[in-house]
């Protein structure tokens, strides 16, 4: 079609050629490719010059956990260590705690990184979740203004602390989205015998943490935080910790295995897709010594004071006491 | 022989014939036209013959040789067309004629210097860089025309190319497509619904009504001497009048048309038609510019005397009902016992008014012969 | 609150532009990633819908309006809806598993393909269908092959077809649902504008999640700056 050269085919031959450039980078064998330069630019400048350990077989490890670890940061750390150590490639996928506990009972995930003990409990029993271990916790701990007006300060532990905002009709900021710590917010407030909060003390932002924060700062009400995004806004809030410590405060984290035999029962393919032997390696590394104590050092060069604290090895009933 | 000709060519649309036509043809370096009114099924005829839509019947032969789907491409290319609406591509005036060429393989410096060559000859090399969009309806027409002669092709069609032009424009363009075909000598296939244009341009023209043709002939004796009763009114014969034959003589009826008497002589294009015999109901067809009128006040009664009107003359007395003036034609209708409408250029005899006594006349000649069974 | 909103802005402003025009490394290539994944997806779409277009303006045949209702209603997918149909595929446990591609870049490219074709299927169709029947006629009294016209109707409708595309891109290039749930927003590997943004968001990065956003929102500008230029200088040609 020789008669057609006016600039506009000009300009959009370019436009596909440049495509095509990037096509080349990217689909089919370019996947390869962009593997490749993802996993160096991940694990930083160190594993450029092929110090690794020899490449397992099957390199890929899908990683489930909640986005609270991501959030963190702390994975953008762990993780480039691990792959370094291994040679395994891991894809960590944040999402719900729902979710991640999901894909790893259906093999959709070779290992899981998450923080509810009783469901992980019920994935242990049913044979679907293997080689549990205690990693880690952070806490949730409960802000308010300096002047106290509950005087929560005091209080025996949280559910006494919620009780106490309760009947003084304290002014309290829920995050009302039904996240993770919203359903501690709400687990709280039914050990302390409060079914469904509501009045015009307890209201509902139906945002993020660090929206819901400000807007307790704002007009001078108690919310639950998890410590770490408190810590990453303290500066901006007039808000203080006013209890902190308690055991159901505590937020703990498990690193566990999918079970390959219990995917098999239900389907088979999957089954076979499930890189077991990295699980394990991804396991054993997180109770490892030197990445326990990283994770307690993480965060305190920026807070002051760290985000998770390690508890690999320790019994969980001991934790917060 | 036929350049391009067609043969039992029918197209339906659903259930309906939309075009039954036995025989077409086209004969080399002649300019065939077809007229009709609108819906008559003209248009879908130049779109079988031009190898645009396929016929449900019958098929399209190209010197002699019969076209076959896999042909089509290939003869196009050997045509061209010009539609109604100019609808030329969305691009410069130059890119559209070269885009035309190129396709059929024309080199780009010789389809360059073709379409400038037939953009001047249209008058509008000026427009070359133009977008083609952006030109009015005449523009537009010439640069199709442009296009369609810098195919150089062996058959031009012509599908109502100057329908949308106002009249200035649709008489210049028609003067210079005149000049162009004379020139060229392209055979040509040209559509209209105005037989004004068919008369001016073409060396034979087939009237369609229905899909159906009803007569093929010169244009002169299309418009003088129409077929049907509705080609008449097409072609603009205001006076239509049913008549019984009194007298049949060779070449000369004497008939009976509402108590007036009327004399009609054989035209030499149609004296193989008169054959009737006393008693026939037939049509007779009369311009209105063929009628000639005179006051008739008290000193002229008798219509022998009238001075200025020859022997073998129709005379007939009445009364003016009323005048309308049309720019420069004055349309006068005046009883006579029957309704005769009359036109008479403005300015000369455009004194009569509405109750006027009145002398209608006409040549015995004027008058043309309908068979009324059709 | 307002005091806090603005220093966030403004704190965030200026760390975006230092981002920006220092050239992060990570700002970079995300960036040039996200270019990679659309520009595949959108290629693929026009692949796709281009000669589905013609062949739905040219062809008359049973199923026709059913697939155009489809290409409409397709338009307004939501992306998070394709996020899940194509994870729920794509799983291990879904019947595409065995490709293993979930959570890498061909996924992503997948789901984008999903939510771009739709569009570009549409309004290149109407666009098509825009172009007069008997210019058809015209084209092919010219004498042009089927190939010929098939290239001149494209050309005929270039402007209207650029936007087809450009509103592909477009939407493709700024959903996040779908990148988020089927990539896996994996840090150099699946991570796109639109999902670094939440997540830089989520983590109170702001002057980060500016920075991708200036420029997501210069990447869609660009586009349309493009195109509005080149409509406007054949309105010029035209009108003028």
């Amino acid at each position: 079609m020789r008669f057609f050269k006016k600039p506009w085919l000009l300009a959009s031959a370019m436009l596909v050629l440049v495509f095509a450039v990037f096509l080349s980078g990217c689909g089919g064998k370019g996947a390869k490719s962009a593997q490749t330069e993802a996993s160096t630019s991940g694990s930083g400048a160190a594993n450029q010059e092929g110090s690794t350990a020899p490449a397992p077989e099957n390199r890929e490890l899908i990683l489930s956990t909640t986005t609270s670890t991501q959030d963190s940061g702390l994975l953008d750390v762990l993780i480039p260590l691990f792959e370094k150590n291994t040679g395994y490639r891991v894809k960590p996928i944040a999402v719900g705690t729902g979710q991640a506990l999901a894909m790893g009972e259906k093999g959709d995930a070779d290992v899981m990184l998450v923080h509810a003990p009783e469901s992980e409990m019920a994935l242990v029993e049913k044979g679907a979740a293997i080689n549990r271990q205690l990693v880690m916790h952070n806490d949730f701990i409960i802000v308010g203004p300096a002047s106290d007006p509950a005087g929560i300060r005091n209080a025996q532990d949280s559910v006494d602390a919620f009780k106490a905002i309760a009947e003084k009709q304290a002014l309290f900021v829920s995050r009302g989205d039904d996240s993770g710590t919203n359903k501690k917010e709400l687990e709280i407030w039914k050990k302390a015998g409060i079914e469904k909060p509501e009045g015009k003390w307890y209201q509902s932002t139906g945002q993020g943490m660090g929206a819901t924060l400000d807007v307790a700062s704002e007009k001078a009400a108690y919310t639950l935080t998890d410590r770490g995004t408190y810590l990453a806004k303290k500066e901006k809030l007039q808000l203080e910790i006013l209890k902190e410590g308690d055991p159901s405060l505590l937020n703990i984290y498990h690193v566990m295995q999918t079970n390959p035999d219990y995917v098999k029962k239900t389907n088979p393919n999957a089954a076979r897709m499930i890189n077991a032997e990295g699980a394990k390696a991804f396991v054993d590394f997180m109770v490892d010594e030197k990445t326990q104590k990283i994770i307690g050092e993480f965060g305190k060069d920026k807070f002051g004071q760290p985000l998770f604290f390690p508890d690999a090895g320790k019994d969980e009933s001991s934790l917060g006491k | 022989m036929y350049i391009i000709e067609g043969r039992d060519i029918s197209v339906r649309a659903g259930k309906r014939r939309i075009l039954e036509v036995k025989m077409v043809g086209l004969e080399e370096g002649k300019v065939f036209s077809v007229i009709g009114p609108n819906g008559s099924g003209k248009s879908t005829l130049l779109r079988v013959m031009a190898l645009l839509q396929n016929p449900d019947g019958g098929c399209v032969y190209f010197r002699e040789e019969r076209i076959l789907p896999r042909d089509r491409i290939r003869i196009r290319r050997r045509t061209s067309v010009v539609f109604q609406e100019p609808l030329l591509l969305d691009a410069t005036v130059e890119e559209n004629i070269v885009t035309g060429l190129r396709i059929r393989g024309v080199d780009a410096a010789s389809a360059r210097k073709r379409a400038k060559h037939w953009l001047e000859r249209f008058k509008v090399a000026h427009l070359s860089d133009r977008w083609a969009r952006a030109l009015s309806g005449g523009e537009s027409q010439r640069v199709s025309l442009a296009r369609a002669f810098a195919l150089e092709p062996e058959v031009l069609f012509l599908d109502e190319p100057f329908a949308n032009l106002d009249a200035p424009t649709r008489e210049a363009l028609l003067l210079e497509l005149c000049d162009v075909l004379h020139c060229t000598g392209v055979t040509t296939f040209f559509v209209s619904h105005d037989f004004k244009e068919v008369a001016f341009i073409a060396d034979s023209t087939l009237a369609l009504f229905d899909g159906k043709p009803v007569q093929q002939d010169l244009p002169r004796n299309i418009l003088e001497h129409p077929a049907t009763e509705r080609l008449a009114q097409f072609v603009g014969i205001e006076n239509i009048w049913p008549a019984r034959v009194i007298e049949a003589q060779p070449k000369k009826i004497l008939a009976d048309v509402k108590g007036q008497r009327i004399v009609v002589a054989a035209a030499a294009a149609q004296e193989e038609r008169i054959w009737f015999s006393k008693g026939d109901s037939i049509k007779i067809a009369l311009r209105g510019e063929k009628i000639y009128c005179l006051p008739a006040d008290s000193k002229n009664v008798d219509a022998a005397r009238i001075p200025g009107i020859p022997t073998g003359y129709n005379l007939w007395r009445g009364k003016v009902k009323s005048v309308f003036a049309f720019g420069d034609i004055v349309k006068i209708t005046a009883e006579c016992g029957i309704e005769v409408k009359i036109s008479i250029p403005a300015g000369c005899l455009n004194k009569y008014k509405a109750g006027d006594n009145i002398i209608v006349s006409f040549s015995t000649d004027a008058p043309t012969i309908i068979n009324s069974q059709q | 609150m307002r005091v806090i909103f603005l220093d966030t802005v403004f704190e965030g402003l200026e760390k975006a532009f230092v981002l920006i025009f220092s050239l992060d490394r990570e700002v970079l290539s995300i960036t040039i990633f996200t270019l990679k994944i659309t520009g595949t997806a959108t290629i693929i779409s026009i692949a796709i819908a281009l000669p589905l277009a013609l062949l739905l303006t040219l062809r008359d045949f049973p199923g026709r309006r059913f697939i155009i209702s489809l290409a409409n209603l397709g338009m307004g997918l939501p992306p998070t809806v394709v996020g899940l149909w194509v994870s729920l595929m794509l799983w291990r446990s879904g019947p595409f598993g065995k490709l293993g591609i979930m959570y890498t870049p061909a996924a992503m490219v997948i789901a984008q393909t999903v939510i771009s074709t739709p569009i570009i299927l549409a309004l290149s169709t109407a666009a098509l269908q825009q172009i007069d029947k008997k210019l058809r006629w015209h084209i092919m009294a010219l004498g042009a092959t089927p190939l010929q016209m098939l290239f001149l109707m494209l050309k005929e409708a270039r402007y209207s077809l650029m936007a087809a595309i450009m509103a592909g891109f477009g939407g493709a290039i700024s959903e996040v649902g779908a990148s988020m749930m089927v990539g896996g927003n994996i840090q150099g590997y699946t991570r796109v504008l639109t999902t670094a943004i939440v997540l830089e968001t989520s983590r109170g990065h702001f002057d980060m999640a500016l920075a991708l956003s200036f420029i997501l929102i210069l990447l869609a500008y660009a586009a349309t700056l493009w195109l509005t230029l080149l409509q406007q200088r054949r309105y010029r040609n035209v009108y003028y």
